[in-house]
């Protein structure tokens, strides 16, 4: 075994010297650029696809992966026009309400004639008069009532409870 | 109601002119009998315990008297204890018309 190492020893410069050599003779070869393919089978060979696979793959990853973020700033800006009128409308609503309180209570008290106690009694005019409302009952006594038997005199109808 | 049956017996149904008591929130028809017999209220009296009448002519509460005209329109209407000469000079001012 240490005899073989000395021989490997005694020969180790000249391997080295014919490595150096094979090194610097592939490293010319590849730094020679290919015209067209027609030169040395690695030169024309590997640098176009090199070159293929990069300006091929520049504009498809590169530039999708760019124009998306553009995309979402104006969304960002867009939730800020949203938020502003917000707040206006809620508190338009809330003034709103205040029309529907007034109206209420005119409806109750203008249909009702009331009497006019200056003029004796008399407030409104025949013509002014609502539609006459007439009604068939059933007296206390058993008879049959017809409000239609009172056209042509005054009637009063009075309202009354025993208590 | 037993001024009002005065008023009726004494002038105004020999005027010609029509009263109709109209009972309501009495507890049984039977009471309203009662009060009508023991007060001799002798013109035409009903008992509309579901006040439907006092809807139609919206009567706030009793006593209310309505006025109607020889049409059968209201003519004036009244709440509450106005008297007796309230009612006479309104049915008089209509029966002239």
């Amino acid at each position: 075994m240490i005899g073989a190492f000395h021989s490997v020893g005694r020969f180790l410069p000249a391997v080295l010297g014919a490595a150096a050599g094979v090194l610097l003779l592939v490293g010319v070869g590849c730094a020679t650029p290919a015209p067209g393919g027609g030169g040395g089978p690695d030169a024309g060979y590997i640098q176009p696809d090199y070159a293929a696979t990069v300006n091929a793959l520049a504009p498809s990853r590169v530039l999708p992966t760019l124009t998306p973020t553009p995309s979402p700033l104006p969304p960002t800006d867009t939730p800020e026009p949203t938020a502003t009128p917000a707040p206006t409308p809620t508190s338009n609503p809330t003034a709103s309400p205040l029309p529907t309180y007034t109206p209420r209570p005119r409806p109750t008290y203008t249909p009702r004639p009331l009497p006019n106690q200056n003029q004796g009694g008399g407030g409104i005019t025949a013509a002014e008069r609502s539609p006459g409302l007439f009604f068939q009952a059933t007296l206390v006594d058993g008879s049959e009532f017809d409000m239609e038997d009172t056209l042509g005199t005054p009637t009063l109808l009075a309202f009354w409870a025993h208590w | 109601m037993p001024a009002v049956a005065a008023l009726y017996r004494e002038e105004l149904e020999a005027a010609g002119i029509d009263v109709v008591g109209i009972s309501q929130f009495n507890t049984t028809e039977a009471a309203t009998i009662d009060f009508v017999e023991r007060n001799e209220l002798t013109f035409p009296n009903l008992y509309d315990d579901a006040a439907l009448l006092a809807g139609v002519y919206q009567v706030p509460g009793v006593p209310t008297y309505v006025f109607l005209d020889k049409a059968g329109r209201i003519a004036h209407t009244s709440s509450g204890a106005r008297g007796v000469a309230l009612i006479e000079s309104v049915l008089t001012q209509l029966a002239e018309e």
